[in-house]
């Protein structure tokens, strides 16, 4: 059965012992996310380095365990990657990391920390001016 | 007695599969389904009744307007409000309840005072803190005990002369608790306030008697029901729906309209403008026939010990916790649960893979969630035609779901 198979240890020994859960001593940008449909919250911090790469990355909050499971992949994935390569990131990638098929109903809670990332990203942009070209490409 | 293998195949939708397993629908509190009859008189209804209501003098409109008009009669004796002027046909329960709240707020002054428990759905806790908020009134919420009964101890010491509206639920949508309105009316009454009761999720699952409680409102939904969405219904005292002010405008709600006035129509047609739900209310006539046929009494006697076998088959699993009344007579057939360690949507996905449909999450009662201490809790809420194997196959699937957080 499909959720049997996302529901496999793996992922739930992610829900236990998720990778960078918690909070970070020195962020440079944090995002706070829910899910009103669930009640799933998250919180996910950054700390950039001096070019601009994720030098550590965390996350806490409440939550399922595919958002947790989910986030834990996704942060793992992000370390060390610059915010200018991480807003190209597929909406797909979160998706693929959890290793099975999600189902339409819980795409949003393995999402969460995706969309907690977009609000990263646009805190970003907007400190550093670089997202207006992006969104106005005629301008 | 109830034939339960007849009552389960006057549902259609009960023989569907689910990921290959069949429908154990345990989803009953959102919305429960639909028997054939209802069905029936809803398509039938578009197939060869079909006419708008109140407006021609054709034949099918006469006739449309004669089968909704008998709806309207059948819902009075059905909650035994004394005339049918005050039974008005709204879009659910959260109409009903915004139909209150926005039609009384001209007569709530300053500082008078609104009670709600904090078991309230959101539909009975946001028109009034809109209210509330506008006509610069005090919001005061009677607490719940951990058991899920109302704190009546608490509720005595909250009101007061200033309490204008006391707003409440006739049963809890998460815990099931059955208020003792009984008690609560009288009360109220006494220190001048008007009661508002949410029956949504009561009306299904025992009687009302609107005489007999003396509530000043009562609103339900035809869904929760048996019967079609886009229906509910508003009970209200004549002379307190009289005083109360429409806030849909538009036809069918007038007298008379000319180019500078217009001069509105009396209680229910005032608060019913526009187009009415013609055919959802012909199926919430035929969904209340349907519960009449099958008797509440016989509905009570299943359900309650079909209660009762979930309590018990429940409390066996080790590291959960139910929340609500101990016993079963407290209670509607609405068990929600938390499971140690495991995240309440999670439970709600492994079980429909099971084919058992459940709901996880608030259960829009965020207030309540937050008395208990819990985010998200599971949600089995029972209807008449579900069974004892069905609650077993609960058991057994949480059984297995813990096991596997559990890494066993």
């Amino acid at each position: 059965m499909e959720i049997d198979t996302l529901y496999r240890q793996e992922l739930l020994e992610h829900y236990r012992n998720p990778q960078n859960f918690g909070k970070l001593k020195k962020a440079t940008y944090c995002a706070y996310r829910v899910n009103p449909l669930c009640g799933d919250e998250m919180d996910l911090e950054v700390l950039l380095d001096r070019n601009g790469k994720i030098e550590d990355i965390a996350f806490s909050g409440q939550g399922c365990a595919i958002s947790i499971a989910s986030a834990s992949h996704f942060t793992e994935y992000l370390r060390g990657k610059s915010l200018a390569r991480v807003k190209r990131v597929d909406r797909e990638i979160p998706l693929r990391l959890l290793g099975a098929s999600v189902g339409a109903p819980r795409r949003k809670c393995a999402l969460l920390v995706y969309d907690a990332l977009q609000d990263l990203v646009k805190l970003h942009d907007k400190k550093t001016g670089t997202g207006k070209n992006r969104r106005n490409p005629r301008s | 007695m109830l034939k339960l293998k007849n009552i389960r195949k006057g549902f259609p939708i009960l023989a569907r599969t689910i990921n290959g397993h069949p429908l154990v629908y345990f989803d009953n509190a959102s919305t429960a389904q639909k028997p054939y009859p209802v069905i029936a008189a809803m398509s039938d209804f578009y197939a060869s009744r079909n006419a708008n209501i109140h407006r021609g003098i054709h034949t099918l409109s006469y006739e449309a307007t004669e089968a909704y008009e008998a709806v309207r009669e059948r819902v009075q004796r059905f909650i035994n409000a004394k005339s049918r002027d005050e039974i008005v046909f709204t879009s659910g329960t959260t109409e009903s309840l915004n139909t209150v709240a926005f039609g009384m707020k001209y007569l709530l002054k300053a500082g008078q005072e609104i009670l709600l428990t904090e078991a309230e759905h959101h539909s009975n806790i946001v028109p009034w803190q809109i209210v509330a908020a506008e006509r610069k009134m005090k919001l005061k919420y009677i607490p719940i005990k951990s058991d899920g009964r109302l704190d009546l101890h608490a509720y005595h010491k909250l009101l007061n002369k200033r309490a204008r509206v006391v707003a409440i639920t006739h049963a809890s949508n998460v815990t099931g608790a059955i208020t003792p309105l009984q008690k609560i009316i009288p009360a109220a009454h006494k220190m001048g306030s008007l009661v508002v009761v949410d029956a949504a999720q009561s009306v299904a699952h025992i009687p009302i008697d609107v005489r007999r409680l003396d509530c000043d409102f009562l609103a339900f939904s035809g869904h929760k029901a048996y019967g079609p969405t886009g229906v509910g219904v508003l009970y209200g005292k004549r002379d307190l729906l009289e005083s109360l002010r429409p806030f849909k405008y538009g036809g069918h709600m007038i007298k008379r309209v000319t180019k500078d006035q217009t001069t509105l129509a009396n209680p229910p047609e005032k608060f019913e403008g526009g187009t009415a739900p013609l055919a959802e209310v012909i199926g919430l006539g035929a969904a209340l026939e349907w519960l009449e046929q099958t008797g509440l009494k016989n509905i009570i006697t299943h359900e309650s010990s079909l209660s009762r076998h979930t309590l018990v088959r429940l409390r066996a699993i080790p590291g959960l916790r139910l929340h609500g009344p101990d016993r079963a007579s407290a209670r509607l057939p609405i068990i929600s649960f938390t499971l140690d360690g495991v995240p309440a949507h999670d439970i709600a996905s492994l079980l429909d893979a099971q084919g058992i449909a459940v709901r996880s999450g608030h259960h829009c009662a965020q207030i309540l969630h937050e008395a208990f201490g819990q985010p998200a809790t599971t949600r089995a809420s029972l209807a008449v035609y579900n069974t004892r194997q069905e609650v077993d196959q609960l058991a057994k699937a949480l059984l297995y779901i813990q096991n596997k957080f559990h890494g066993d």
